[in-house]
């Protein structure tokens, strides 16, 4: 994705934070787009009644903290709303809420920070507060986590009035190396370093003295212990700020350490990067671990596109009065079995003049293009690999990994219809990557977040409730996603670089036996994923009607009653792509282009300003919402679907045609 | 035919071997494309692969025995081949035919018309992507073949006309079969319509996609639906009926249901161009259609039996040139006749040849999708190219 | 317009270049015969004359007459606007059959004459585009003259094949020898 690609979406993200209430008079459209430009994200306060003594927070940054991290609370200027704080006063700064570790259940808890108020040059005035975590409540950051709730400041004694709170969410990380090294190797905040190692030191005569060592942190696992003096770090005079750099460059360092300051001899400690060192048989079996789980993963995501290859030939069958496949397994259902062994047990051709290693790679990069988008596909709240929070900047990150194979494999076959084939599909997917990023950022709008599992929390169960039902720039978002998604996955009408009347076979021509099976694997399966994807975004993923996410957390049935809901709702969208495929004429090339540019993309801009004047317009009024919601529903969704099937039915009465929905026949 | 191309030309252009084995020339047509990316600047016919020289063959037999040859001259459409073999002997002959077997002769003609369209149709729909309508018309099309095999036993090379009649009567019942074709197939003309003539995408690969102009269609010699699509509104049906055409006609005159030719206008698509070389023919169904139910009423008024009178001596001297509207247009056939029991040379005149000549002129600037509709939309045949 | 008008139309234009009317007895379509000299120009007046309007070339069959060593050209004329038709003959010697070309006034003319020269050796001056149409470049003869004689290879391959009734004997033959070898075994 491009840089300017990426810049819209943090403005967008940013514009969705300005939308919450600051005051009960609203700030004029300029003033929201001045506080854009200025990348000053507003937090509300809403709780407060009478006039604090303290101004009001207007950011809390960053929102991504380490253990070691400082803090900033940027205060507001004070005035009518708000009280005086002078520079200088101590205070405390809690943050209370839940935690929620990613993957993890949420525990309630809090942390704490003290925290002392700054002014600007000059002033009496404090303009922000710098705090610091305090080292015993850490221990809730164990991995990744999320926070969520408010941030207090109270006086430093911890009695009192709160004397300003305002809502947070923070992304939580345990320290890491690199940026502890990067703080040594500045010179600045050796805070982190010591963070980071779990020890913290005196420079003394001797070398560096540890005063405490944290329990199970990697000085731990080094067996450093306080009292001990570290002399010397690879051999070279130990000082703060070696230790980490070292470290960050070699993984692993070599301490000479005395056990007391009186000791006369030193012991060589290993400080390692990853913690304890691990044993070799212990590498052996973590990777045998993640090859037998991403085995079962390919082979489980395999089979479900192998069942709709057998689903969309039935299907076709269907359309074509014709039958489909019905001699392998019962009723056909296991036809995608003997095409694959088939596939696989036929001679693997490689044109002589075709670029070797190309040619062979090529299939694999399209593979794994597709079945990486498996890591964040949410089948149901806990059923996901790994809820990443840019979950879909990395579904159209890794997706673009189809393009390089597609154009290699064009390429490297050394024939021209692959040739012209490779270069449509490249000039085809990179191009309605657009249109399908817009569409992306019109729900980031909405949700404020990339992550998944997060926007279908959002969304509810009930169609009405549903992202797409939202506004009508969600729902022509939803289209214009679910246009820009047939394309990229090359299914009529946009399947020129395969277009068999025209390019013989497109990018695939030359090949044959198991990378052709690659190839086709990897197009079925991306159906799946465009009708995941679709649900997850627009259709409101898993979510059951009346019911929120937390019971469907406890009950093992509800679980699966979520995953039979999100698997109906993709498997329905999947069914559209086929039935498309099955009906619709292919577009030229020019058409298509034009067709994505001159209206896909500008639409998709209207739509993410329409999008964001409705959530600014909106917020607070929830009963004209749900209101907009219901009218969207019923015209955007019922009305088309009576007209829809009353024209099926029509055509039925005057051909005496009949409806033939068995596929198991 | 066979031009070898060894080297590509230097500059931005590549030259692109379209055939004989593409999924779009169907085995038997080569078209050598020079094309800069997509567009090209020329696709050059390359054609003979077909070729089985019928007219050489036809030399060394007799005028009977040369019947099932002309089903091979167009196996798509083969009735009407045969109408213009049988045409022309009686021509030159002077036999006289039996109404029975000219209203047969229509009524057969004509439903190899729709059979024939039909795959035109469908392959035209299914080279532009949409595949679903190949089978559709496949499905309709298998009811007409089977009539005509219940008729003459043969699904696709009929072999049905004789010199002076027809080979068989129609078995009974056959006639009620027909009309329940015939009323069937209505509606589903209409769901064509609906499906796939009036479909934004099809519409959009098709309009203004190779326009020939009317003067350009009579330069070109382009005939039947062809050059209707391209507005020249002549049927050798309508302007110089043969056989008993003209009786059926008037009989759809008189029932206020008249014989309509489809020609080309600008209106989804522009007159000439590839929506109109397919839509003409969606409508050539229907009127094909109205002359079936007419020819089948008029037919029940001829008496039984009288499908064949089979000329004495087939031994006739001189030259003749008949023609019938076939499937792909204006068929003629030309034959110098010496007194022998074997034609001296007979010649075909095709609707498939002249269209074929035009595609070279008509590729240049086109896309190589845009090649794709316009060699669908001509429905040219091999076998009448190359004969 | 009637043949016989058409003809006396061109009789009147051209002279002695258009002659010899000939309708009735076993020929259905009345026909003239043309000199080849002028024959373009000729073709040119049956297009353009107002009274003709001969916009259709409807096609060209070449006739091989070996006795009286020459061939016959016959070129079919129709008109859309006024429908009629017309019938104009060219003979030419056989050695060298040699006459203008109507590309230029026709554009079916390109391919219908590339057919003739194809099959029956008619070289066409002036064509833009003279080369064998269905045959292949490289072939021998042109196939629809009546001494043609078909080589027997073409670039190593066998144009003709045995009789499949020919082959029966040795391969009866064959089969019981075979047969023979099998029970053989089996004792």
């Amino acid at each position: 994705m491009s840089l300017a690609m990426r810049l819209a979406m943090s403005l967008a993200m940013r514009l969705a934070m300005t939308t919450r209430p600051e005051t009960p008079h609203r700030a004029s459209w300029l003033a929201v787009v001045a506080a854009l430009t200025l990348g000053a994200a507003a937090a509300g306060t809403a709780g407060c009644r009478e006039v604090p003594p303290a101004p009001p927070i207007r950011d809390v940054r960053p929102t991504t903290l380490e253990r070691g991290d400082t803090l900033l609370l940027e205060l507001g200027g004070g005035g009518r709303h708000g009280g005086r704080l002078s520079a200088g006063t101590e205070v405390a700064v809690k943050l209370s809420g839940t935690i929620t570790p990613v993957n993890g259940r949420p525990v309630d808890g809090g942390l704490s920070f003290t925290g002392r108020a700054v002014g600007s040059a000059g002033s009496a005035q404090a303009t922000r507060i710098l705090a610091v975590i305090d080292e015993p409540q850490e221990r809730a950051v164990g991995g990744h986590a999320r926070f969520v709730g408010r941030v207090e400041i109270t006086p430093a004694e911890g009695r009192g009035a709160v004397l300003r709170s305002a809502p947070v969410e923070l992304d939580l990380f345990p320290r890491t190396l690199r940026r502890a090294a990067d703080g040594a190797w500045n010179g600045t905040e050796l805070r982190r370093v010591t963070s980071w190692l779990g020890a913290t030191v005196q420079p003394g005569p001797q070398g560096l003295a540890v005063t405490t060592v944290t329990p199970g942190s990697p000085a731990a696992l080094a067996r450093l212990e306080a009292g001990n003096v570290i002399q010397q770090i690879d051999g070279q005079p130990a000082t703060q700020g070696r230790l980490a750099a070292r470290l960050q460059r070699r993984g692993t360092v070599t301490l000479a350490v005395k056990p007391n300051a009186t000791a006369g001899s030193t012991v060589p400690l290993r400080v390692a990067a990853g913690g304890a060192p691990r044993p070799f048989w212990g590498w052996v079996i973590a990777a045998l671990i993640l090859w037998g789980t991403s085995l079962v993963i390919v082979l489980l995501v395999a089979v479900g596109g192998g069942f709709i290859t057998v689903w969309e030939r039935k299907v076709a069958g269907r359309m074509q009065s014709r039958i489909g496949p019905n001699r392998v397994g019962p009723q056909g259902w296991l036809q995608w079995l003997a095409d694959a062994l088939k596939l696989i047990t036929k001679e693997d051709l490689i044109p002589a003049d075709a670029d070797r290693p190309l040619f062979l790679t090529s299939p694999y990069l399209v593979f794994c293009g597709v079945f990486m988008t498996f890591m964040v596909l949410p089948f149901s709240q806990l059923l996901v690999v790994a809820d990443l929070n840019i979950g879909f900047l990395y579904l159209l990150a890794v997706t673009s990994l189809v393009v390089v194979g597609v154009i290699m494999g064009g390429w490297a076959s050394n024939s021209k219809w692959s040739l012209i084939g490779g270069m449509r599909s490249a000039a085809q997917i990179i191009s309605y990557e657009l249109p399908a990023g817009l569409a992306l950022m019109v729900i980031a709008v909405m949700a404020g977040t990339l992550s998944p599992q997060e926007i279908i929390r959002q969304q509810g169960g009930a169609p009405w409730s549903w992202y797409v039902f939202h506004n009508p720039a969600a729902l022509c978002a939803f289209f214009i996603y679910f246009i820009a998604a047939l394309a990229e996955g090359n299914r009529t009408p946009f399947d020129l670089p395969e277009a068999e009347s025209e390019l013989v076979s497109g990018y695939n021509t030359e090949y044959s036996g198991f990378r052709f099976g690659a190839f086709a694997t990897a197009e079925w399966v991306n159906l799946w994923v465009i009708g995941a994807l679709a649900t997850a975004l627009f259709l409101g993923g898993w979510r059951i009607p009346r019911l929120a996410p937390e019971p469907i957390e406890a009950s093992v049935w509800l679980q699966l009653a979520s995953f039979a809901v999100f698997f109906g709702k993709a498997a329905a969208l999947v069914f559209v792509t086929i039935w498309l495929r099955w009906t619709l004429p292919r577009f030229r090339i020019d058409q298509m282009m034009s067709m994505c540019w001159k209206y896909l993309v500008p639409f998709g801009l209207v739509c993410l300003v329409g999008s964001m004047a409705w959530m600014w317009g909106f917020q607070g009024h929830a009963q004209a919402q749900r209101i907009a919601s219901i009218v969207l529903f019923v015209g955007g969704g019922l009305v088309p679907f009576v007209y829809f099937w009353s024209r099926v039915r029509y055509t039925y009465r005057v051909t005496n045609g009949q409806l033939d929905l068995n596929l198991f026949k | 035919m066979s031009e070898i191309v060894l080297a590509t030309p230097a500059g931005e252009e590549m030259i692109l071997n379209m055939g004989p084995h593409h999924p779009s020339t169907h085995g038997v047509l080569r078209f050598i494309v020079r094309t800069d990316g997509e567009v090209m600047s020329e696709a050059k016919p390359d054609v003979g692969y077909l070729h089985r020289a019928i007219e050489k063959i036809c030399e060394g037999m007799t005028y009977e025995a040369f019947m099932p040859y002309t089903d091979r001259i167009d196996y798509v459409a083969a009735m009407p081949a045969n109408h213009c073999w049988a045409l022309t002997v009686e021509k030159l002959v002077g036999a006289p035919v039996p109404p029975r077997a000219e209203y047969l002769r229509i009524i057969t003609d004509e439903l190899n018309r729709i059979s024939s369209h039909h795959i035109m149709l469908g392959a035209h729909a299914m080279d532009l992507g949409a595949v679903t309508v190949f089978p559709w018309l496949l499905r309709e099309r298998e009811m007409v073949n089977d009539l005509l095999e219940e008729l003459c036993g043969a699904r696709l090379t009929y072999n049905y006309h004789r010199i002076g009649g027809v080979a068989v009567d129609m078995p009974a019942g056959w006639p009620d079969k027909v009309m329940r074709f015939v009323d069937r197939h209505g509606p589903i003309l209409d769901e064509l319509d609906r499906l796939i003539s009036g479909n934004e995408i099809f519409v959009k690969r098709n309009r203004g996609v190779a326009v020939v102009t009317a003067a350009e269609a009579r330069s070109y010699g382009m005939v039947g639906p062809n050059a209707r699509a391209s507005g020249v509104d002549y049927d050798l049906r309508r302007d110089a009926p043969y056989g008993l055409y003209a009786k059926v006609l008037a009989g759809l005159e008189q029932k206020g249901t008249p014989f309509e030719v489809a020609v080309g206008r600008d209106a989804l698509g522009v007159t000439g161009d590839c929506w109109n070389r397919f839509y003409v023919r969606v409508e050539e169904c229907r009127q094909s259609l109205k002359l079936v139910r007419e020819a089948l009423a008029q037919i029940q008024e001829t008496p039984a039996g009288e499908f064949w009178t089979p000329p004495k001596k087939i031994r006739p001297k001189g030259e003749a040139l008949g023609r019938v509207e076939a499937a792909r247009g204006w068929m003629s056939c030309y034959v110098v006749a010496t007194g022998e029991k074997t034609p001296y040379r007979a010649h075909f005149r095709t609707g498939s040849f002249t269209s074929m000549a035009v595609v070279r002129a008509k590729s240049r600037g086109l896309m190589v999708a845009d090649l794709v509709a316009l060699i669908a939309s001509l429905d040219v045949i091999a076998p009448e190219i190359d004969r | 317009m009637l043949p016989k008008e058409t003809y006396d139309l061109l009789v009147a234009t051209f002279g002695e270049i258009v002659s010899d009317f000939t309708e009735g007895s076993g020929i259905k379509d009345p026909f003239c015969r043309v000199k080849p000299e002028r024959l373009l120009e000729v073709m040119r007046t049956l297009r353009d004359h107002p009274a003709l309007q001969f916009d259709f070339l409807e096609s060209i069959t070449a006739v091989d007459w070996p006795k009286s060593s020459e061939i016959q050209l016959v070129y079919h004329l129709f008109s859309y606007p006024l429908r009629h038709d017309f019938v104009l003959k060219v003979t030419l010697g056989r050695e060298a059959p040699n006459v203008a070309s109507l590309a230029a006034l026709w554009d079916s003319a390109d391919w219908l004459e590339r057919e003739q020269y194809d099959l029956m050796g008619v070289v066409f001056a002036g064509h833009p585009d003279l080369r064998r149409l269905l045959l292949p470049e490289d072939w021998d003869g042109h196939p629809l003259r009546k001494d043609y004689r078909q080589p027997a290879e073409y670039r190593g391959m066998r144009t003709t094949r045995p009789s499949p009734l020919d082959l029966l004997p040795a391969f009866d033959a064959h089969n019981r020898a075979q047969q023979a070898t099998t029970k053989g075994d089996e004792k």
